[in-house]
């Protein structure tokens, strides 16, 4: 398993991971009510910058796990970090398909908001958008790696 | 629509070497052992840059290492 490999792996575990915590927490407090009112937009934004924060300490945190755990298991104390051209190639593969997703993610989000969606969840489509995309992009890589492709 | 292929004999050559590994020759040439899989196995054409390369290490021409099968 290359390195870019298992980077792709762990990101699409700890995505989920992030963004299912997210969406639940997120979910409980809109029917709670805690998004209306005039500061309705301000909380969004704190709460999806708090997901930011976390979701970063996530990826760092499950990285720097797999690659031990990894070396433990395969008893290799000096994995490889190479990048090459193939793990590039499928990279932008990845990037395309996720792009793809994305932006029909954001076009429908923008189609909820003209037909007058309440914005605290059009903007959460739209972060949401943006994770599935990254999800689809990661899945892609994986599914090539195990292809042989 | 049929794809192109770019067939190889990296693994006579590889056997013809020393029973050179898939390891030592990705080290050689600066890919993954991943990559040499895949080169091998024609599920990856290798850019031109790599394909050197690889001829280097055999100190083959490059024709004959790989052969371009239209579809």
């Amino acid at each position: 398993m290359t390195h870019e490999e298992k980077n792709a792996i762990v990101s699409l575990f700890v995505t989920v991971l992030v963004f299912g915590y997210y969406g639940f927490r997120f979910s409980g407090l809109y029917a709670e009510g805690y998004f209306t009112g005039d500061d309705a937009m301000t909380r969004t934004g704190w709460e999806i910058l708090y997901l930011i924060g976390y979701g970063i300490i996530a990826q760092i945190i499950g990285q720097i796990s797999f690659a031990i755990i990894y070396a433990i298991a395969t008893n290799d104390p000096k994995p490889s970090f190479l990048v090459d051209e193939r793990d590039k190639l499928i990279t932008l593969k990845g990037v395309r398909y996720g792009y793809a997703v994305m932006g029909g993610g954001l076009t429908l989000s923008f189609i909820a908001l003209a037909i007058g969606w309440d914005p605290v969840i059009v903007f959460n489509m739209v972060v949401f958008s943006l994770a599935f995309g990254a999800a689809v992009e990661t899945l892609v890589k994986v599914a090539l790696y195990r292809v042989g492709a | 629509m049929a794809k192109h292929r770019v067939d190889n004999d990296i693994r006579r050559l590889r056997f013809e070497h020393g029973e050179m590994t898939q390891k030592q020759l990705a080290e050689l040439v600066g890919v993954t052992r991943q990559t040499i899989v895949a080169i091998e196995k024609a599920n990856y054409a290798p850019s031109l840059e790599l394909a050197f390369l690889i001829a280097r290490v055999f100190d083959r021409p490059l024709e004959d290492i790989f052969t371009f099968v239209p579809a």
